[in-house]
């Protein structure tokens, strides 16, 4: 018996193949897309987990009150450490400092290799969770070895076990390899951080004041708790440790310490006025939200049509009582192959989710797979196979197994076959409601990443590079290199920042000027540069004039942003005086137009860019000529590079790609959302497509008589699409105002952003129409066509 | 006495209004007989059948198969007796056409739980019985309207019922095909099978031993 059901099933597919290609497609589609959205959300939400205590760490962060603003820190200045362990130490097991992941060059016989890591201190095995390779744990803190992450020591060693070896970093200091660990994995945030660990006691050797006192901030500090202490009862204890030991007066930004434990590190690390509002969570339930509208639009849909063609199986039914299947027999056999549609479905759907995976990785930048052993997959299967299977077979079962055989055999009214036309009005309604809601965030998305891509930069990133000066060989040869690479054309001018002009974070604040009010507490951002930086990036200067090397008292000068001059109340900047906080006098020379050197999407920050009188620079920037080809002027650059510095590799960034960065995650979420806004339309499409089946076919004998009457195929046409774009406009209209409510909040996250227009809303419903029109008239024209005497006929 | 219905109705409401089916049947009906059951369209010929089938209900009266009253019996008790002793043909002929003819055949063995060896067995008979082996495995639209009705009558058949109840079997046929599945019918009810037929055929009539008449619902 169950040979037979699955049979007939069978051949009822293959027999209505472009019917089984679009329920059993769009049903599989639909578990493709949730399935995958389900793996990002799991890859999110396991993010570090794999850490053995990952409810004991957490990273001391700072909220810092700049005049009413209280902005979230994460760095740290160096005495907080020893404070941390010597005043709260029994909060802690572990309390450890670390730079922030930073470019090292190793070198070892021939090799010469530059890696990301950082410096740390002595509990840092613990903190990152490191698994040894060779080596032990404890042996890491001494400032005369390193740890290696696998990949490295293989880079480095190749097979040779490491343990021992020495090397020479930066060119300048031997040290000893004490330890290879395992790579931390893609989902943990440690991953930059890691590719080797040295000593912070090292970079500590020789360092000044400045470096070692409380109001430099440039650490990150790393604890891991004791057993038994909660985060919030640590965040309590800590949370004056600064104002405690630096006093008031050197802090007037009341710096207040609390935790953010690692498992809220990726989800939960964007603060606005000093509290976590949240962060990629809200992707994350997006994401969620998405999926579940998809699963939830496709499996209706599948119900839909397949409940449309049961229908058609009235006559099987009848005949099946008649020659004696109990109703029993028959529930069960429209059940079975209900269940085996869906399963054919979603092993479809793996397989198509498994084909996508490369795409969606690429898309996401993740690494995730699809997670054969994992009992989730097998729960969620078990749950919407066994949930869209029954709810498919549900209809056909009991409905049409309840037919009295006669009502179907003597061929009397078929008032059974209107079936639910109400319902599936709604779902369509439903459909095309999540549809446009989709493509209308998607178009406001593009808005805005177009709007930003617009907004005037203030300088010229094209042709800009970006070179590091890592190793005092670098340092010591730079005006012979800059010199050498002047005499070619390929580039236009060559100068040293601190910090790249796209990324500018660095601050100083507690400066003094005229006409400050004495309780303003200041913060302003810094570029320090030297003379050719202005000509490099091709900024504007608006007033005064830029840095010269024909005046000597421009090692105190300064320029600022407009932003800067609102920001200080200067109505006339040029030659005001303002005394730094480590009692310097600085002298505006100029004012120079706003730049975007932080976020697109807020408004300029004030920046004061300082003349580097102490060559700290080490950023090189360097402008090719528009007029050469960019591959031959690289290949100049390393030739010319390497020629000056053998010693140490170049490492360079575009400032193109860096400022792509900045809107590389918007690009994204849009890629995403136009692709789900994409299924999702093409998903509705198929319920058009089948309550348009289902409708011509209702109609089949009115449109017969019409036609004899004289009806055009047009006017057939006509008359059937009109009720199918009624449906799709009340469906945008739906929409429109729940997109618009919802992209307006996704907006307003975003200091600088575009506004809606209107005709963006009417794009979208129009394109809704045609491509309902498309779709629908593939049925409706078949059926208007028809040879009227057959459908008249059949009755 | 296979059968018996005694002061028959069946009605239907429509507008506030008893519409009626059938008025006051009685019959009786003997094991091995040959019955066409003839009147105008409309008339209730095809009611009557299927209630005689226990396809339908009725509204008043009383009908007994083999003894057994039929208008108390549980749905269940029904329907085991109808897979037992009922066979039914149609004018349209109703296969499933999705299977086979073989597998056409087989179905009801199946519903009546009957082993494969034995299934087989029967299937195969019949279809040598009625000269058909060499299409047991096209599907029904393959077949010409008589191999089809030849195919209907055989899935009637197959599970040895006392009833065979056929509503215009020839309907759908020319006078050739037709005239076969009489001559069938004949033999069939030689051999000991009671049938009922439904005809607008004089002609195929008068292969029955009886013949009722039906107007408005009306035996007369
Ligand atoms: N369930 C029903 N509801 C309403 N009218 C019915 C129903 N069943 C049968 N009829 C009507 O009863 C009459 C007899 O039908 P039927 O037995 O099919 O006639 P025949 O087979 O003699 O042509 C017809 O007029 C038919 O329309
Ligand atoms: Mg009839």
């Amino acid at each position: 018996m169950l040979k037979n059901h699955l049979k007939i099933a069978w051949r009822n597919l293959r027999k209505n193949k472009g019917y089984a290609l679009i329920n059993i497609g769009g049903l599989a589609l639909g578990f493709a897309i949730t399935l995958l959205i389900g793996l990002w959300i799991y890859d999110e939400l396991s993010f570090n987990k794999q850490h053995s205590s990952y409810d004991r760490i957490a990273e001391v962060l700072q909220n810092v009150d700049f005049d009413g603003t209280i902005e979230t820190w994460e760095s740290q200045n160096y005495p907080l450490g020893d404070a941390l362990r010597t005043e709260y130490g029994t909060y802690f097991d572990e309390v450890v400092m670390s730079t922030y992941p930073r470019r090292s060059i190793f070198k070892h016989g021939e090799t010469v290799i530059g890696e990301l890591g950082s410096f740390m201190e002595e509990g840092a095995p613990a903190i990152l969770d490191l698994k040894m390779i060779h080596g032990n744990k404890d042996s890491f803190g001494d400032p005369n070895s390193i740890f290696l992450s696998a990949t490295l020591a293989n880079s480095i060693f190749g097979a040779e076990n490491p343990l021992g070896k020495s090397l020479i970093m930066n060119n300048e200091t031997s040290l000893k390899v004490a330890g290879v660990y395992e790579d931390m994995p893609r989902s943990s945030n440690f991953r930059d951080e890691a590719g080797y660990l040295g000593s912070l006691d090292l970079l500590m050797i020789g360092a000044g004041p400045n470096k070692k006192g409380w109001l430099n901030n440039w650490l990150m500090v790393f604890v891991k708790m004791a057993e038994n202490v909660t985060v919030e009862q640590a965040s309590a204890a800590i949370k004056n440790v600064k104002l405690n030991n630096a006093g008031e007066k050197e802090l007037q930004s009341n710096p207040q310490l609390f935790l953010h434990p690692l498992s809220k590190w990726r989800l939960y690390s964007h603060f606005e006025n000093g509290v976590s509002i949240g962060g990629r969570i809200t992707y994350v339930w997006l994401f969620g939200f998405i999926g579940a509208f998809v699963l939830f639009l496709a499996s209706i849909n599948f119900i839909n049509l397949s409940t449309a063609r049961s229908q058609k199986r009235a006559e099987e039914v009848g005949i099946r009582k008649v020659i004696g299947s109990s109703k029993l027999q028959l529930v069960r056999q429209f059940f079975m192959e209900s269940l085996m549609v869906v399963l054919l479905a979603f092993f479809l759907a793996l397989l198509l989710a498994q084909l996508a995976l490369p795409l969606f990785n690429e898309i996401t930048q993740k690494d995730v797979g699809i997670l054969w052993g994992h009992p989730m997959l097998w729960v969620m299967f078990l749950v919407s196979v066994g949930l869209v299977g029954i709810l498919s077979g549900l209809y056909p079962a009991f409905y049409l197994s309840s037919f009295l055989p006669i009502k179907v055999l003597k061929g009397l009214p078929k008032s059974a076959a209107g079936g639910n036309v109400r319902f599936r009005q709604a779902l369509v309604i439903l459909q095309f409601v999540v549809s446009v809601t989709l493509v209308i965030g998607t178009l406001v998305i593009y808005q805005q990443i177009q709007h930003v891509k617009n907004r005037s930069l203030g300088y010229e990133v094209e042709g800009l590079v970006m070179v590091p000066m890592q190793t005092d060989e670098v340092k010591k040869n730079y005006e012979a290199f800059r010199n050498t690479l002047l005499e070619s054309n390929a580039f236009l001018e060559i100068a040293r920042s601190e910090s790249p002009v796209t990324n500018t974070w660095y601050s100083d604040f507690d400066f003094k000027w005229k006409g400050k009010d004495p309780g303003f507490r200041d913060n302003i951002f810094r570029g320090l540069v030297n003379h050719e930086f202005g000509e490099t990036i091709q900024w504007s200067i608006l007033k005064g004039r830029d840095f010269s090397k024909a005046y000597a008292t421009d090692s105190t000068a300064v320029i600022l942003n407009e932003a800067a001059v609102k920001y200080m109340g200067f109505e006339d900047p040029i030659g005001q005086i303002i005394e730094a906080p480590w009692g310097e006098e600085l002298t505006v020379i100029g004012v120079v137009e706003d730049m975007i050197t932080q976020s697109l999407y807020e408004s300029n920050k004030q920046t004061m860019f300082r003349f580097d009188q102490y060559q700290q620079a080490n950023l090189m920037n360097i402008k090719l000529n528009p007029n050469t080809d960019v591959t031959e002027a690289m290949n100049q650059l390393s030739a010319v590079y390497k020629q000056f510095n053998p010693n140490t590799p170049m490492e360079y960034t575009f400032a193109e790609d860096q400022y792509a960065e900045k809107f590389a995650f918007e690009a994204r979420v849009g890629k995403l959302s136009g692709i789900f806004a994409g299924l999702a339309i093409f998903i509705s499409c198929l319920g058009l497509l089948g309550l348009a089946s289902f409708v011509a076919e209702r109609r089949t004998k009115e449109i017969g008589i019409r036609k004899v009457l004289g009806a055009s195929v047009s006017m057939l046409w006509q008359m059937l699409s009109k009720e199918f774009i009624g449906l799709v406009l009340l469906g945008s209209a739906l929409a429109i105002p729940l997109a618009s409510y919802m992209m307006q909040q996704w907006l307003n996250d975003y200091e600088y952003r575009t506004e809606i227009s209107w005709s963006l809303y009417g794009y979208a419903a129009l394109g809704a129409v045609l491509v309902t029109l498309l779709t629908v008239s593939v049925q409706t024209l078949r059926a208007a066509q028809n040879n009227p005497i057959k459908s008249l006929r059949t009755e | 006495m296979l059968l018996q219905l005694n002061n028959i109705f069946k009605w239907v409401n429509s507008g506030g209004q008893r519409i009626f089916l059938l008025k006051d049947i009685n019959l009786t009906v003997e094991e091995g007989e040959f019955i066409s059951i003839m009147g105008p369209s409309g008339s209730g010929k095809s009611t009557l059948l299927y209630l005689l089938g226990m396809l339908d209900g009725f509204d008043e009266g009383e009908y007994h198969f083999l003894e057994e009253p039929v208008h108390t019996m549980k749905e269940k008790h029904r329907s085991n007796l109808y897979k037992e002793y009922i066979g039914f043909v149609f004018q349209s002929y109703h296969l499933l056409d999705e299977l086979t003819v073989w597998e056409n055949l087989e179905m009801p063995l199946l519903y009546k739980k009957i082993g494969s060896a034995e299934r087989k067995a029967k299937v195969a008979d019949m279809l040598d019985r009625f000269n058909i082996v060499a299409k047991k495995d096209l599907f029904p639209p393959q077949l010409s309207g008589g191999q089809q009705q030849l195919v209907g009558v055989a899935r009637a058949l197959i599970s040895n019922p006392k009833l065979i109840l056929a509503d215009e079997p020839t309907g759908n046929l020319n006078s050739k095909q037709g005239e076969e599945i009489m001559e069938l019918f004949k033999q069939l009810n030689s051999e000991g099978v009671t049938i009922i037929q439904v005809t607008h055929s004089e002609k195929n009539a008068s292969y029955a031993s009886r013949v009722i008449n039906l107007l408005d619902g009306r035996m007369i």
